[in-house]
């Protein structure tokens, strides 16, 4: 399998799917599989938010993205740590 | 590689009852078909042979449950063998006030003294309001019960590890919205027969909210194959404190448990190969949990915004 990434929007009670309050991607690979998170020290790094959802955790809804919506979170992030936003 | 800790607030506490205790053989009749857990009679042939027909499945369910544990306990240690995984640092509370764990987490002294007094908070109001009326809520029906009531308060050092989780994936977020919107910083578990659940899901909603709380959420898992049940979030109006109640058979509660530790690696320290035979020994485990009746019609619910 070539490695396949999925992107979804976090939602919380304070935001939307327009308006998400992160951004986190799952990469499937050959050898396994692993959960990112584009955090606020602007890289992706290992996230346990999704598995979490998936052992029945209600504070988070995962709304799937495109790779393209996905940038554009990752910009507003980026935009909003070196204060822009 | 990374590493596992035993997470102590959630840590498994399986209790190895008897799975028949209360059961005939597999193809044994219940006692009483002309009335169910919860009281009330059949009241028609269909109902009957419904209600017989649900017992002997459950019956059947429960003989391969306690038959498969054996064999998911040795793929577990045999897991653990091929996995070891070196025991994690304890988290640690530094001199100026900041907090540090496993996985670059951190909190600074603001951060840190801001869940502290949360933390507080949440075991008063838990134990004072919150814990009494979910007393009084199991005390309404003698069919089903609390269980886990030892762990109904999330440990501090997994909630900073929350915190610092959620700091750092959203944000926006500050360390107060990122506790309140934590949603098990107290947690209660009931559990029922499997035949009297759908029913007693329903009116222990309602006995919640004769207590006074206010649902927020509800979200069934019946149908996923890693973890099955339903979590439900309700709040406590005067403090505004918001708690989690989870609705489990025996047999899911058991298998909840049983995954624990596979969960605490899949979201923590497993490399990605390993991670992959975690959620296949979860699909496994879950895959042998028998989905009550009607629970799948139990309706997802998320209360609107209505103050922002």
């Amino acid at each position: 399998m070539a490695e396949q990434i999925s992107y979804y929007a976090i939602v919380d009670d304070l935001s939307s799917r327009e308006q998400p309050a992160g951004i986190l991607r799952r990469i499937k690979h050959d050898a396994g599989e692993r959960d990112e998170a584009f955090g606020s020290d602007l890289r992706w790094a290992p996230s346990s938010l999704l598995y979490e959802y998936e052992r029945g955790d209600l504070e988070n809804r995962f709304m799937p993205i495109t790779e393209e919506e996905a940038g554009r979170i990752v910009e507003r992030i980026r935009r909003s740590a070196g204060g822009e936003e | 590689m990374g590493i596992d800790r035993p997470d102590e607030d959630d840590a498994p506490t399986v209790e190895h009852d008897a799975p028949l205790a209360r059961r005939d053989t597999p193809d044994g009749e219940p006692d009483s078909p002309a009335v169910d857990d919860h009281g009330t009679s059949p009241d028609s042939e269909a109902d009957r042979v419904a209600y017989v027909t649900n017992f002997r499945a459950d019956v059947v369910a429960e003989y391969a449950w306690a038959e498969a544990m054996p064999e998911f306990r040795a793929t577990w240690e045999e897991h653990v063998r091929r996995y070891p995984h070196p025991e994690r640092s304890r988290p640690t509370a530094h001199d100026d006030g900041s907090w540090s764990a496993d996985g670059n987490r951190k909190l600074n002294p603001e951060q840190n003294a801001e869940v502290d007094r949360y933390s507080a908070r949440f075991h008063e109001i838990g134990k004072n309001v919150i814990v009494p009326a979910l007393r009084n809520v199991e005390a309404e029906d003698s069919c089903r019960h609390l269980v886990g009531l030892q762990h109904c308060f999330k440990d501090a050092d997994r909630l900073k590890e929350k915190v610092a989780d959620r700091l750092r994936a959203k944000p926006d977020r500050t360390p107060g919205q990122a506790l309140e919107m934590i949603p098990d910083t107290v947690r209660f578990t009931l559990q029922y027969d499997n035949n009297s659940y759908t029913a007693g899901v329903r009116k222990d909603i309602e006995r919640l909210e004769a207590q006074g709380f206010v649902q927020l959420e509800s979200r069934g898992t019946w149908t996923s194959d890693q973890y099955k049940g339903i979590n439900s979030r309700w709040e406590e109006p005067e403090s505004r404190q918001s708690f989690e109640v989870q609705f489990h058979t025996r047999i899911s509660y058991e298998a909840k448990e049983l995954t624990h530790k596979a969960y605490e690696r899949i979201r923590s320290t497993a490399e990605d190969h390993e991670r992959t035979e975690l959620k296949d020994f979860q699909r496994k485990v879950c895959a042998m949990i028998p989905v009550p009746p009607g629970a799948t019609e139990i309706e997802d619910y998320r209360r609107e915004k209505i103050d922002g």
